[in-house]
């Protein structure tokens, strides 16, 4: 009994020992993998992969550029409004069947994103870190945020997004800035002459339910101004609620109605007694904002093409030479590798689905 | 208080800060352009003053005003209703779920792009079918006793509130979201002489039933035992303020999405000032109610470029004052 | 005076609450313009019996007759024209003027969507003249003792003008004094000519005045006759479970003796 018992607490102890120096043990790393680094708008330092082949879009608009610059193969997850582009599952139909890490809220699903094992997650970054930001920190997940506030935000957040996808995405995103600031530049020509007073006063306002406006400060603010307009609402940021009789003290030249459904929204304002005094309306200068793979007034890919077709809606006799509707045929066979039927066409600029 | 000046001035400030209220704003209009314009309406006379201005007075202001005030006056006197069928003092028209039922509803039409008559009609059908639920959940052996009334009211709120965070979470972040979101802290942004032909049947017609029953609904605060002993048909009269407290009530949010604290408070000031019998405080409760809200529209769409949603402002100003209230009477309500 | 023909008549009732049977097979009869008390210990059923004798409840088997009429078969305000109740506990609500509340008692004869009229208003007045609460009409009544906010609710079951009043342990939340002042009220308002019936568990008080006595004992049957008769030491002990003796006191007023029991 005695003998039993000592050989059985020798046995354990062995045992414990063993474990201990298990737990302990370093994980043997024969080849660690090569890395780079790059600097994201945050100003914070990121470490990827050398090579990155699993890409996660939190940002919606994103998903346009990501695909523009070729990475569509790349892309491993994606948001839940983004899945749902009509236009980007015709230009990209996996999309559809790529797992939603991502919502509206700025939730992150953490087991849709770690089951997609992505290498890196491409965020738009406001001022402030996303909410997700802390719920991932434990996953070793590299996050690149991008800036969103400018016209040349969004020139830097092709050129990062570019960077963070690899050497040909990053030659696609060059060719792509270089387009996009010879558009801005083409435009500016003409508009950078223009005195104030030959300036019209734009007001974007979204579609839905509520109405609002789009103000100063924001990146539809500095595509009415590039243009060669001037923001009728005097107010800082995107989507402020404003009372119609506000709208009515601004009385604006024209208004931009974004986000969908745009063309039922402008038929409604156009029809409005309410409206009928504004010069906008009176005019007959209200208009529905084309919308293809994203909406065009915001931060998809192709804002490049917004600057053109604002700017011909604001000054048609100064842009006399510029065909919007070729511009986005030779844009769509040059960045998306697609030919866009009449058809289709005309359904991008009325912001309908395809 | 004597009661003719009571009354005379339940009826003189509504209507004074009516008037108010039509050259107040964003947009600089002189008082005595609204009192042409008005006049002109009944008289027909050559305008000197801009189309403009007439637009905004009376296609904006007017129906926005007189929208507030109906909306205004409806909750309260929805409040008081309730808080005297129920026997308790913090008791909401939100009690038994139309408020909930009819924020999603008006969530569902946002998410499929209906234009504004078509959400006034949907938010309004939903704020009904849920107080349907609850009441047909309420029901024990051909009765409905207040507190399975809300119980079933919680439930059924409960249950509209998670549809309606689903909705949220398909609604695109550009501007379907933002537009929910915007829509259920309140707000008047929409309203229009549509929208006021809409809404003033169903909440004039409730006011109307509860002003005819306001004497009953003192026995039916003495508790159902009672009132049934002195003969009162306890089961039709709490489903005739029910019915009438819920067309108020979702044609309210159905024209200006969820504001808060007014069907609370409201009924406490006309205590204060009239007193607890129905008969002096329903009427009472429309005038105080009409004027207040009447009064925070006038403040969210003018105070800044960018309007302030009405919930927050009844929040802002009704949960203080209902500390207040709170702290005097010391929790007793009599 | 005692009319041959009783006010109410209760034949083989029966009710039980769901499962639990409370009584059955009672018969009672209610005589005009006397004072009934029903007498027994708690849970027995006092309360339900005077709920269905009233028609507040349906019995199960069995009938109760007002005059000639099945209770049952009245509409509500047509029964309170003639039934009057007043219940054992009184939660306040909201600060009411005393007026106010008894006008309550109106409601029989109102339809929905009228308020009491003039005429009303006398009656009301007087009704609180009777029960001596005219000076308080004006005050909330929910700032009254429990005393006098129960000769407000006896106003306001007078004004409903009934046949007959049901009260439901009139005194078991009242103090010493308002409980004789009670009683007193209750006992006025016999002498006046209302019918009453009262349930209490105190037999003291049944002895006060003269009447009839319904005994419930437990298991939910009924020995009813004179007061003098029902409640003796042997019935009290039966039914009480604790011995009980009655015996006789002079009264202080000097006008003969009074019956009083007591297990001490």
């Amino acid at each position: 009994m005695n003998r039993l018992r000592r050989l059985l607490s020798a046995a354990c102890l062995a045992a414990a020992a063993c474990l201990a120096v298990a737990a302990t043990a370093q994980p043997s790393d024969p080849r660690a993998a090569p890395t780079r680094q790059i600097t994201d708008a945050a100003g914070r330092v990121v470490t990827l992969p050398a090579t990155v082949n699993r890409v996660a879009d939190a940002w919606h608009a994103n998903n346009s550029t990501v695909l523009m610059l070729g990475g569509a193969s790349k892309l491993v997850a994606t948001t839940v409004q983004a899945r749902k582009q009509p236009w980007l599952q015709r230009l990209y139909p996996r999309i559809e069947s790529l797992p939603a890490a991502f919502n509206a809220a700025g939730e992150v699903n953490v087991e849709t994103l770690i089951g997609a094992r992505p290498d890196v997650i491409l965020m738009a970054y406001d001022g402030s870190l996303p909410k997700w930001f802390d719920t991932i920190s434990p996953y070793p997940i590299a996050v690149v945020l991008m800036p969103n506030t400018s016209l040349e935000d969004l020139a830097t957040t092709a050129r990062l997004t570019g960077q963070v996808l690899g050497e040909r995405e990053s030659r696609v995103a060059a060719d792509y800035v270089r387009y996009f600031e010879g558009n801005i530049h083409r435009v500016r020509q003409i508009t950078d002459r223009l005195a104030p007073s030959e300036r019209p006063k734009v007001l974007h306002t979204s579609s839905a339910g509520i109405l609002t406006a789009d103000g100063l400060d924001t990146l539809i603010d500095d595509w009415i101004h590039v243009a060669g307009g001037v923001n009728a609402a005097q107010v800082k940021g995107n989507g402020r609620p404003v009372s119609l009789e506000q709208i009515i003290a601004w009385n604006p030249d024209v208004i931009i109605v974004g986000s969908a459904p745009n063309q039922q929204s402008r038929a409604a304002i156009l029809a409005d007694p309410r409206w009928s005094g504004i010069k906008a309306v009176r005019t007959g200068k209200v208009y529905a904002n084309p919308s293809g793979a994203y909406l065009w007034d915001r931060h998809g890919a192709e804002s490049a093409l917004q600057v053109l077709w604002a700017a011909k809606l604001l000054h048609p006799q100064d842009f006399a030479d510029l065909d919007v509707r070729r511009e986005t045929k030779l844009f769509y066979s040059r960045f998306f590798h697609y030919t866009l039927t009449d058809a289709e066409l005309r359904s991008i600029m009325n912001a309908t689905a395809p | 208080m004597s009661k003719p000046r009571n009354f005379a001035l339940m009826l003189i400030l509504p209507l004074g800060l009516l008037y108010v209220s039509l050259f107040v704003g964003r947009f600089p209009v002189a008082p005595q352009q609204v009192a042409h314009i008005l006049y002109a309406q009944l008289v027909p006379t050559a305008p000197d003053w801009p189309r403009s201005i007439e637009t905004i007075v009376l296609q904006i202001r007017l129906p926005r005003a007189l929208l507030a005030m109906l909306v205004g006056a409806g909750l309260s006197i929805s409040g008081a209703a309730y808080q005297g069928m129920f026997r308790n003092p913090l008791v909401s028209t939100d009690i038994l779920g139309v408020t909930a039922a009819s924020g999603f509803g008006a969530a569902v039409a946002l998410l499929l792009s209906f234009g504004a008559v078509k959400l006034q009609l949907v938010a309004f059908a939903f704020g009904l079918a849920g107080v349907a639920l609850t009441y047909a959940l309420a029901r024990v052996y051909r009765t409905t006793p207040v507190l399975m009334l809300v119980l079933s009211g919680v439930v059924v709120a409960a249950f509209f509130s998670a549809l309606l965070s689903g909705a949220k979470y398909l609604a695109d972040p550009e501007s379907k979201l933002p537009a929910i979101t915007y829509w259920l802290l309140g707000s008047l942004n929409s309203a229009s002489m549509r929208s006021l032909a809409m809404a003033a049947p169903p909440i004039i017609v409730g006011s109307a039933g509860l002003l005819l029953a306001r004497w009953k609904l003192n026995i039916l605060a003495m508790g159902d035992e009672e009132a049934r002993a002195l003969g009162v048909r306890t089961e039709w009269l709490k489903g005739m303020v029910i019915v009438c407290t819920t067309l108020i009530t979702a044609a309210a949010v159905s024209v200006c999405g969820i504001v808060g604290w007014v069907g609370l408070v409201i009924p406490h000031v006309g205590r204060m000032l009239v007193g607890p019998d129905h008969r002096h405080l329903l009427p009472a409760t429309l005038s105080i109610g009409a004027t207040y809200l009447l009064f925070i529209d006038d403040i969210a769409r003018s105070v800044s470029a960018t309007e302030i949603p009405l919930g927050i402002l009844t929040a802002v100003v009704g949960a203080p004052f209902f500390a207040y209230l709170l702290r005097r009477t010391g929790g007793t309500w009599y | 005076m005692v009319l041959s023909e009783p006010l109410i008549e209760m034949r083989n009732a029966a009710f039980a609450y769901g499962a639990r049977a409370v009584f059955s097979g009672l018969d009672l009869d209610v005589n005009q313009g006397e004072l009934l008390s029903i007498l027994g210990p708690n849970g027995c059923g006092k309360s339900t019996l005077l709920r269905c004798l009233g028609g507040a409840l349906s019995l199960n088997e069995g009938s109760v007759r007002l005059g000639k009429t099945e209770l049952s078969s009245l509409p509500p305000n047509i029964r309170a024209r003639r039934v009057g109740f007043l219940f054992q506990q009184h939660t306040p609500s909201f600060p009411f003027r005393v007026f106010d509340v008894v006008s309550m008692g109106r409601a029989p004869y109102l339809g929905l969507f009228d308020v009491p009229s003039a005429a009303d208003a006398t009656l009301i007045a007087e009704a609180l003249e009777r029960v001596g609460m005219l000076h308080a009409r004006e005050r909330p009544y929910t700032e009254l003792s429990g005393g006098e906010r129960q000769l407000v609710l006896l106003a306001r079951t007078l004004v409903q003008q009934p046949e007959v009043i049901l009260l439901d342990e009139p005194t078991s939340h009242l103090d010493f004094r308002n409980q004789v002042v009670s009683l007193r009220m209750i006992s006025a308002l016999v002498q006046q000519g209302i019918t009453m019936v009262m349930t209490t568990h105190d037999p003291n008080h049944a002895l006060l005045f003269p009447g009839r006595v319904a005994l419930m004992k437990p298991g939910g049957t009924l020995l009813t006759g004179p007061a003098a008769e029902i409640i003796t030491d042997a019935t009290l002990t039966a039914t009480y479970g604790i011995d009980i003796a009655t015996f006789a006191v002079p009264r202080h007023s000097g006008s003969g003796d009074l019956r009083l029991c007591s297990p001490w």
